[in-house]
């Protein structure tokens, strides 16, 4: 693609930054949010969007060229520009050319007006301005995203998460009320926080080709045993709280021992083991009480604080779940990509035999990533007694299904090798924010299943369709 | 899919069925000790509507999975939560009202519903799994949408469905028919291809199944399935439940798994998924039995896990099993874990002893024993428990020690029986896992033909009922007061009694002379064989000392055992004794008799020696034939029409004078008998050690054609140990129309056992009718001739 294109895809990105940026600050100044923290925002809002503008639309628009587009700056553009007649350099005649090259989108978008006119003329009360205000957005940036979608060659996926987060965030900015609010964002990120830590081992069990359904199991059984211990009083908190995340790395080994010889039932086996563990504590905490399967107890301060919707960080008013969260997913993104421990794991989630040459063990790094994964979910289940207050198995029941359609909307490969948590974050993130808008609208805990079930074909149809047959001869 | 998967899939799928086999035994038995309620036409048909749907969820999940590509349909849980209110909700608005309509919607939109997730999986291409999730989520969602909250009515007709009072319901017909269809299923070349295409989808592309359509039919059969059990499940709860039938999506994957379905495709049974639901079933119900107060729902969900997790394991190292075990059948398997476990259903059922402190203890034995079992084999010779009975040896027959040790009491607790039984039974199914892995063979079927014999005789047999006592007591003419139901015909005290009151009226006039003298009879032939062919094994040269080892081995546990039967069960009638006690106690005698007396063969290097043993066998069966039954009973049955017939009983049928047994007072002793039997053994030993003289007669029962000659010894070796049995047990006053059909069946099945075990001696040792490379053994070489 031509210059033009990045020229054009360069401002359009510093727009949207200035844009979101801007919408947030504003919002924070009406809110009456503590001024030092409206400016820490918006700053962070307009560097993480510029940033990832330009990381992403210089592969979108370059595709596998993109590395030597950095590397050699102008010089190899103009080796793949060659027989570009009208390119004049400007932003002006692309946009044009836009358009004309993709007249069936804009076809389509006349037939939605059209369609949006029939409608206000035959339902009353439709035709407001905040419904004009926000179908006109979500048609501009459907066509939008659509115009995008065909320059994204790589990370497909991550395109069309953001696409559909940017694009939940607009509709339910524009069409919930307190959508948009500082109190309704961090809730949304105190949840997407859980539901992020609990995926962490779930990405990496898929990426090596497993599934680890024990995950609900462990977070429900921490959640009890924490309360449990800190019941005895013998203890320091601190740790009882490091016990439960050894427990729940042991029992993530087991998992991991148990199903390295059994790779293609992996998913029944840690059913198998969550079964166990959840009903083992059960038998153990119901010991001796009079209420089987609960268990009362006071959280310690400190814990509530660090999960808890009204903790603070140092002084800014956020619990520190959420920077935990950003921090571990961080690492572990940079991990992956940079250290030797994460290209193995890609290489056997790849190839088992290409890997075996290389002298990469398999069950090592299977059962490491199964470690991982439980103490990750031990980890989200004491969090979650920090949030909560209260100890409860069930606690973890919403992550048994939840932690799996985050991995496959983020685009993580189910057969393993291809994904990343990123990939995840971004799944969580849409999973988080579709979840706050069906709320939103009024839907109840079923209906929003109902939808997240609908919506995860479409969403993996998109991306992570299987070769044909014929193709795989 | 990696190098294991590969393996795994790619074994028979035979032996992934013995894990729910045994499990299945397992169970039933610590169930039926736990609650014996579940043996009962209330308890079974229960049993039958509670596990239907389950079994018929299985059965959907088995034909998805058999398809490959991991594609365990979760989402069939809510599925049939989503039919259950559909109907409830349509029946409440009357649209639909008839079974038909019920039927006919179930299935229509079960179907409907499997065949868009197969369209989305076959052209939308996207993973199964990912498919059922958004399906389960969708479904879930759904079903409360449609019905909020349990409530609802089923119809009239649906609603007597649900009780389980009776077997036969149309549950079970449901059930049957769901099976049958499976199983013209796998006749057809759609359920080929859907093996090939679940093993290697490549493959069967590039063999031009048109693989689309195959998976589309995978999911329209488990459509069907899954409608059928979506009606069951309804007519269970009769209303609708949104969220009950979410359940079922764990319960059946983990079936599914139990069973030894692949869950990567291509390998999978109807029976193992039948099996796996039914262990299921039974883990809910043994841990049922047992109170664990608040703490009851845990427990489960922990046994749900572990066993899911130790049946994935099993899978996992049975392929890496030698070859001998993988060899063995799952028919020999389920037949001869039937039986034993048959017999402890009896026992549960009929013993007298007592029936609420019983099974408490015994179960837990067995649940101990059973853990125990795997460290290894070792159990079977040692069985330390019975110390008196270790002295058989030095005395002349497994029998004397019967009635010399019937005072030596031990433990009197109420248990006691129940206890003792399950050791017993525990040490022969030890040792037949035993044999089975060391060597499958003719022996074997026999004694599986015997054992099946034995359990038609067991049931076929007319119970004496306490109906009798009474009627006894009231007369005034019984000698025993408190001797309750059980005919212990093969007890030896009232062997002794019965002898000793010779032509006193027990049964009623003329059965009791008959009774006494013919049961004794029956005892001291077995006991000959027994010592006869213990000394053959031990003496004769060219046995292998392994096998002469094994065999005393056996002779020494089952010689314990039936001591401690005895000191157990023989103190006093009225408390102690058992319907169990006697019939397996017989069962357990004949058998190993008959087992014994076939196992040499099998090992020995004497060419010739089955010959040896065959006419031994038959020798036995004519002789026990005319000595014990004989003519007494041709002269005798036509006084004393049937055992049940209350005329019998009571006294006033007309009966002719006893006739007078004259052998009696040829051989008045026992010892005379066994010399005798001796002699005559080794005579035919020393008859038919002559090749020739046998290589004629052979000539005539065989068929002197290979393999075709080896399957018909076999079938007549059973045939031999058969009537044999029949011998006894028609010496044992069982009805002659009775036992008529039970050899009739039992010949008739024998083919088909020795059918199914014929592939045994394939991979087994070289032994007889085949050489050491698994070829079949011409009857020349069989015999010895010409070497």
């Amino acid at each position: 693609m031509s210059r033009s294109a990045h020229i054009f895809y360069k401002w359009l990105g510093f727009t949207l930054a200035v844009i979101v940026s801007g919408i947030g600050a504003i919002l924070g100044w009406i809110e009456d949010v503590p001024l030092q923290n409206v400016i820490f925002y918006t700053a962070a809002t307009f560097a993480l969007i510029l940033w990832g503008w330009h990381h992403w639309s210089v592969r979108w628009i370059y595709g596998p060229d993109a590395i030597a587009l950095q590397n050699n700056k102008e010089g190899s553009i103009e080796l793949s520009e060659g027989d570009e007649p009208a390119d004049d350099g400007s932003g002006r005649l692309f946009l044009k050319n836009l358009i004309v090259d993709n007249k069936a989108i804009v076809i389509g978008l006349l037939l939605l007006l059209a369609l949006f006119i029939i409608v206000s003329f035959s339902v009353d009360g439709f035709f407001t301005p905040a419904n004009i205000f926000s179908s006109l957005v979500f048609a501009v940036f459907l066509a939008l995203a659509i115009i995008l979608n065909k320059y994204v060659i790589e990370n497909k996926s991550a395109f069309i998460g953001i696409t559909v987060l940017i694009g939940l965030f607009i509709m339910g900015s524009l069409i919930v009320d307190g959508f948009f609010s500082t109190i309704n964002l961090k809730s949304m990120l105190v949840f997407a926080s859980f539901l992020g830590l609990a995926s962490l081992g779930q990405t990496l069990v898929v990426l090596l080709g497993g599934l680890d359904l024990s995950i609900p199991f462990v977070i429900g059984s921490a959640n009890i045993m924490l309360m449990y211990l800190f019941g005895f009083d013998i203890l320091p908190t601190w740790i009882s709280v490091i016990i439960i995340l050894f427990i729940g790395a042991a029992i993530g080994f087991i998992n991991g021992v148990l199903s390295f010889r059994l790779q293609g039932q992996a998913i029944i086996l840690t059913l198998g083991v969550g079964f166990a563990v959840a009903g083992g504590t059960q038998i153990l905490t119901s010991i001796g009480t009079r209420y089987a399967g609960n268990v009362h107890g006071a959280v310690p301060g400190w814990l509530t604080n660090i999960a808890a919707m009204n903790g603070t960080t140092f002084g800014l008013g956020f619990p520190p779940l959420i920077v935990i969260w950003i921090v571990v997913a961080v690492l572990l993104i940079v991990a992956m990509r940079n250290t030797i421990y994460g290209r193995n794991l890609y290489a056997l989630g790849g190839s088992r035999i290409a890997s075996k040459r290389l002298s990469i063990s398999e069950r090592r790094y299977w059962v490491a990533v199964y470690t991982i994964s439980g103490f990750i979910a031990a980890l989200t289940g004491e969090l979650l007694l920090g949030w909560s207050g209260s100890g409860f198995i069930g606690v973890g029941d919403p992550y048994l299904f939840m932690t799996l359609a985050a991995v496959v909307i983020g685009g993580t490969s189910l057969l393993g090798g291809w994904g990343s948590y990123g990939f995840t974050v971004i799944g969580v993130l849409v999973l988080q924010v579709l979840t706050s808008f069906l709320v939103g609208l009024g839907l109840d805990y079923e209906g929003q299943q109902f939808v997240f079930g609908l919506l995860i074909i479409p969403m993996v149809a998109l991306y992570a369709r299987s070769p044909h047959i014929r193709t795989q001869i | 899919m990696s190098v294991a998967d590969v393996r795994q899939s790619s074994s028979s799928s035979n032996t992934y069925l013995l894990v729910p086999i045994l499990l299945f035994f397992a169970l039933l038995v610590i169930a039926v000790l736990g609650g014996p309620s579940l043996i009962s036409s209330a308890g079974i048909g229960s049993a039958i509507i509670v596990a239907a749907p389950l079994i018929l969820a299985t059965y959907a999940l088995t034909v998805i999975a058999m398809a490959g590509r991991v594609g365990v349909d979760l989402s069939i849980g809510p599925l049939i939560g989503f039919l259950n209110v559909g109907m409830i909700q349509l029946y409440a608005a009357d649209v639909i009202t008839t079974p038909f309509d019920f039927f006919a919607y179930a299935i229509a939109v079960g179907v409907a519903y499997q065949l868009l997730m197969g369209l989305i999986i076959v052209f939308v291409r996207v993973q199964p799994i990912i498919v059922a999730l958004s399906g389960f989520l969708a479904l879930v969602g759904l079903n409360l949408v449609i019905l909020p909250r349990p409530g609802g009515v089923a119809p009239e007709w649906l609603m007597p469905w649900g009780l389980g009072e009776t077997i036969l319901s149309p549950v079970l017909a449901i059930l049957v028919l769901a099976t049958i269809a499976w199983y013209f299923l796998t006749r057809t070349a759609f359920f080929g291809h859907l093996r090939l295409m679940g093993s290697d989808e490549r493959t069967a592309f590039t063999s031009g199944i048109r693989i689309n359509i195959v998976r589309l039919g995978a999911h329209v059969v488990a459509g069907v399935y899954a409608a059928l059990a979506a009606i069951t499940f309804t007519a269970l709860i009769s209303s609708g439940d949104p969220t009950q039938g979410t359940t079922y999506t764990l319960m059946a994957v983990t079936a599914l798994v139990l069973g030894g379905t692949s869950l990567t495709g291509g390998r999978g049974s109807i029976i193992g998924s039948l099996l796996g639901a039914l262990n299921i079933y039974l883990i809910t119900f043994v841990l049922s039995t047992f109170s664990f107060g608040m703490v009851q729902s845990f427990v489960t969900e922990v046994a749900y896990g572990v066993v899911l997790v130790i049946s994935l394991l099993l899978t996992l190292i049975l392929p890496r099993l030698p070859d001998r075990i993988r060899g063995i059948s799952p028919v020999a398997f389920f037949v001869i874990l039937g039986v034993v476990s048959l017999g402890v259903i009896l026992h549960a059922k009929d013993d007298i002893v007592a029936p609420v402190s019983a099974p408490d203890s015994s179960g837990l034995t067995v649940l101990g024993a059973d853990a125990g079992s795997s460290s290894g084999l070792t159990v079977l010779g040692a069985e330390p428990s019975s110390d008196s009975g270790l002295t058989v040896l030095g005395a002349d027959s497994g029998l004397t020690v019967l009635g010399g040790e019937t005072s030596a009491v031990g433990q009197s607790t109420a248990g006691g029986t129940a206890l003792v039984i399950s050791a017993v039974i525990i040490a022969v199914v030890l040792y037949l896992l035993y044999l089975l892995y060391r060597h499958v063979s003719a022996s074997l079927v026999a004694f599986i033909g015997v054992l099946i014999l034995l359990v038609l005789g067991v049931t076929l047999y007319d119970r004496i009922g306490p109906a009798i006592s009474v009627k006894d007591s009231a007369a005034g003419a019984s000698v025993h007061e408190a001797y309750a139901p059980p005919p212990n015909i093969f007890h030896y005290e009232v062997v002794e009694s019965r002898a000793q009151t010779s032509g006193a009226a027990i049964f009623g006039p003329g059965a009791s002379v008959l009774a006494s003298p013919l049961a004794n009879w029956v005892l001291v032939i077995v006991g000959a064989i027994l010592v006869g062919t213990l000394l053959i094994v031990v003496a004769v040269h060219r046995v292998d000392t392994r096998i002469r080892n094994t065999t005393l081995a056996f002779y020494l546990a089952l010689a314990a055992a039936v001591a401690a039967v005895i000191v157990f069960a023989g103190d006093g009638y009225g408390e102690f004794s058992s319907v169990f006690f006697v019939e397996a106690f017989a069962a357990i005698v004949v058998g190993a008799l008959l087992f014994i007396v076939t196992l040499p063969p099998v090992q020995s290097r004497i060419g010739n020696f089955p010959l040896v043993m065959f006419a031994l066998l038959s020798a036995t069966a004519l002789g026990a034939m005319y000595f014990a039954g004989g003519p007494d009973i041709a002269t005798a049955i036509p006084a004393a029409p049937a055992p049940s017939a209350a005329e019998g009983f009571s006294g006033v049928a007309s009966a002719p004078a006893a006739p007078v047994d004259v052998r009696s007072v040829i051989f008045p002793d026992a010892f005379y008998v066994e010399v005798f039997w001796i002699v005559l053994a080794t005579a035919a030993l020393f008859l038919v050690s002559l090749p020739r003289v046998w290589a004629r007669v052979l000539r005539y029962i065989s068929f002197d054609k290979g393999v075709k000659a080896l399957s018909y010894t076999g079938v007549f070796i059973v045939i031999f140990s058969i009537a044999t049995l029949a011998a006894l047990f028609y010496a044992a006053e069982v009805p002659l129309w009775k036992l008529g059909v039970a050899v009739v069946s039992a010949i008739i099945g024998a083919r088909f056992v020795w059918h199914f075990l014929r592939h045994y001696r394939r991979i087994g040792a070289p032994g007889f009718g085949f050489t050491g490379d698994g070829e079949p053994q011409s009857v020349r070489e069989m015999l010895g001739v010409g070497r």
